[in-house]
């Protein structure tokens, strides 16, 4: 059995000597990189994300309201051949799933891995979307949903305009909140479906996760006017 | 270990490893890193980054303590070890009490500096890389060749014969092909291992939590699917605060492949139910590096591999000449600082002083004073120049110290350049040294003898 406590005493030791006389330090103060901006312009911001997310080959569906988002999602399971999906567990998940057979979906908290991989779309609900990266951040407190939007090929992200924000730096407060908070699980910013350019830097998609990224947007026309304040 | 052989470097001279396509490769790398920079106020975000790690750095010993108190209290468990030995140590004791015969291995470099896959072999435990670069290199039994793309060196036709041979699937270099019998592969892989393991790219001491970025989802699996997770960390990879995070992950991503974003940033937060963590935090060497003021900055390298993607050296001889797990700028650095200048001194010596590697680097780091720094220390420890070669440079010292000798050596060499160019012959180590550089003639007449002439004319 190796000693962690004789190495744990030997490191800080070392590192004490090493930094002996060394001058204090400041740390700078965590301003954010970019401006705050006070009143974001939501249609802006939707366009500019579909658009971010449209370059990683990532897909947004604006659909025109909360109460739309069930058939908009079935509709989207039906031409896309999605036979089966693991959930999420959240209000906003459920109330999508309100048009949708009950033996077309499974609660992946619960769920053996095996039956997640076996499921032809995960559903997950974002925290935020930051419309600079087009990235959605999500959070996963349980083991079943932590692989949610990784093992099965596709993955659906329930939003709301509302959860748009124009950066990361203010994108990510559910992240530090949660943390905060002492939530187990994962964290997690998803920026565009699973890749890999490690033969020849050819870019190919669906490396171990998803090979498509699915983003249905509430809250928002198709024509991108705001529809729910 | 070290496993540094001359003979790779004149290898990789006369055949340089990697595709016909590789140079204009690296060329688009650093061209997309260019453009992604402009998005954001680049410079100003290098500042800040740089200033956060020197902080960091300073403080590294109440910061990990820090670290290791919040990882603790979410209910991970916190190893510490000295050496390579020791972490490998802790990995096998961890496998042994959970009765693992099966690990999942995400992308750490770390894990390659503990030769992970080597010990966990021998002591009956199959380990299988699940990076996509990493499992090709598996698989032919190589090391990688790039920090961040370990299979730069091989061609879409040569992994595709690699695949026939070990996957038993038909021929073929189409990389979606490929790509889809590696994740099948590995997919069960996934759901079989009894423990996964990553490494770390930012620990963050207020709260305990682990970050690592990636493209693959390969991080994301080994660290969820299998019941043990292991979070390999270098002491070096501490940041204070959750509100640090963001200009790091502004400028990782642009620096190391021209996103905006990796595909994947993820917070491991803590322990599900269930579930078993551990993070092994390892010196290996690295306290040496923070001994040592002059080259402590190299600490704050966040591994995007950037400086090796403008190197001209490493642009030549691909990573395998540097003989380590580091290669490139950054490598010749710390590996003689953390493994020793005696074994490892030749390596500041593999560049050209251009400087693109600072200029390129997302901390700022100044590499290009840390490689002469180094060359300095290797020459003192006796590391470099032996025999001739030490002659041969007082004699160049003396040369040049006065101008009637600068003016003997330019006659002498003169003559001797002009003799070997007419017999086409040097002696023993003068041709050694020629074999891969050019022996320019020296000019007919100095520069000054040039002036005074075109004076008189």
């Amino acid at each position: 059995m190796t000693d962690s406590n004789a190495a744990r005493a030997a490191i800080l030791d070392k590192i004490k000597n090493a930094l002996a006389g060394e001058p204090p330090c400041e740390l700078p103060q965590p301003t954010p990189v970019f401006a705050p901006e006070v009143e974001p312009d939501r249609a802006e911001l939707a366009q500019m994300f579909a658009h971010e997310l449209a370059a990683l080959k990532g897909e947004t569906i604006f659909v025109q309201g909360a109460a739309f988002m069930p058939r908009a999602l079935g509709v989207l399971m039906t031409q896309r051949g999605l036979t089966m999906a693991a959930v999420q567990n959240s209000s906003r998940v459920s109330a999508a799933l309100a048009n949708l057979a009950g033996d077309r979906f499974f609660q992946a908290s619960g769920a053996s891995k095996e039956r997640i991989a076996t499921a032809s779309c995960g559903i997950i609900e974002a925290d935020a979307l930051l419309s600079d990266t087009g990235s959605v951040v999500a959070l996963f407190k349980n083991r079943g949903e932590r692989l949610l939007p990784y093992l099965p090929p596709t993955c659906i992200v329930i939003a709301d305009v509302q959860q748009l924000r124009p950066h990361m730096d203010d994108g990510i407060t559910t992240l530090y909140s949660a943390a905060a908070e002492g939530a187990c699980g994962e964290g997690v910013i998803i920026t565009g479906p699973s890749r890999s350019a490690d033969i020849e830097k050819v870019l190919v998609l669906g490396a171990h996760g998803p090979s498509a990224l699915i983003v249905m947007l509430s809250g928002i026309s198709e024509a991108g006017v705001i529809t729910e304040a | 270990m070290i496993h540094y052989d001359p003979r790779a470097v004149h290898g990789a001279l006369t055949h340089p490893h990697g595709p016909p396509g590789l140079p204009a490769t690296m060329e688009r790398i650093v061209a997309d890193k260019h453009a992604a920079q402009t998005q954001v106020p680049w410079q100003q975000l290098r500042a800040r980054v740089h200033a956060i790690k020197r902080y960091a750095v300073a403080n590294l010993g109440w910061l990990l303590t820090e670290f290791e108190k919040q990882f603790s209290a979410r209910g991970g468990t916190v190893l510490w070890a000295r050496t390579a030995d020791e972490a490998a140590a802790h990995f096998l004791d961890i496998c042994k009490r959970h009765g693992v015969r099966s690990v999942v291995k995400g992308k750490s470099m770390l894990s390659e500096e503990l030769e992970l896959n080597e010990r966990l072999a021998t002591a009956g435990i199959d380990a299988v890389e699940t990076d996509l670069g990493e499992y090709i290199v598996q698989l032919a039994g190589q090391k990688p060749s790039h920090i961040i793309a370990p299979a730069l060196h091989l061609s879409r036709q040569d992994i595709g014969k690699l695949f026939a041979a070990k996957l038993g699937i038909e021929y073929t270099d189409d990389p979606q092909t490929l790509l889809a019998a590696a994740r099948a592969r590995l997919r069960t892989r996934y759901l079989e291992a009894g423990l996964g393991m990553t490494g770390v790219n930012f620990a963050i001491a207020e709260s305990g939590t682990i970050v690592t970025v990636e493209n693959e989802g390969n991080q994301a699996l080994s660290a969820a699917a299998p019941p043990v997770y292991v979070a390999l960390m270098g002491i070096e990879k501490v940041i204070p605060r959750l509100l640090d995070l963001p200009p790091f992950l502004h400028v990782l991503a642009r620096a190391a492949t021209g996103q905006k974003l990796s595909v994947y940033t993820h917070h491991f937060l803590g322990p599900e139910d269930g579930r078993t963590w551990y993070c092994i935090i390892i010196d290996a060497g690295r306290t040496n590096v923070l001994a040592d003021e002059a080259t402590r900055e190299s600490l704050y390298c966040i591994r995007c591999g950037a400086c090796m993607n403008v190197c001209p050296i490493y642009r030549r001889v691909g990573g395998w000449a540097y003989g380590w797990v580091y290669p490139g700028p950054i490598g010749s650095v710390e590996t003689p600082q953390m493994i020793g200048v005696e074994r490892a001194g030749e390596l500041p010596f593999a560049s050209s002083l251009c400087g693109a590697c600072q200029h390129e680097c997302p901390v700022n780091i100044d590499l290009p004073h840390q490689l002469v720094y180094m060359r300095h220390k290797a020459v003192q420890r006796r590391a470099m120049g032996k025999g001739l070669e030490r002659s041969a440079f007082r004699f160049w010292a003396r040369a040049m110290s006065s101008l009637p000798a600068y003016k003997r050596a330019v006659r002498l060499a003169r003559f001797g350049t002009a003799a070997s160019a007419r017999i086409g012959w040097k002696p023993g180590p003068l041709a050694a040294w020629t074999r891969y550089r050019d022996l320019p003639p020296i000019a007919a007449e100095t520069f000054k003898e040039w002036w005074e002439r075109r004076a008189q004319s």
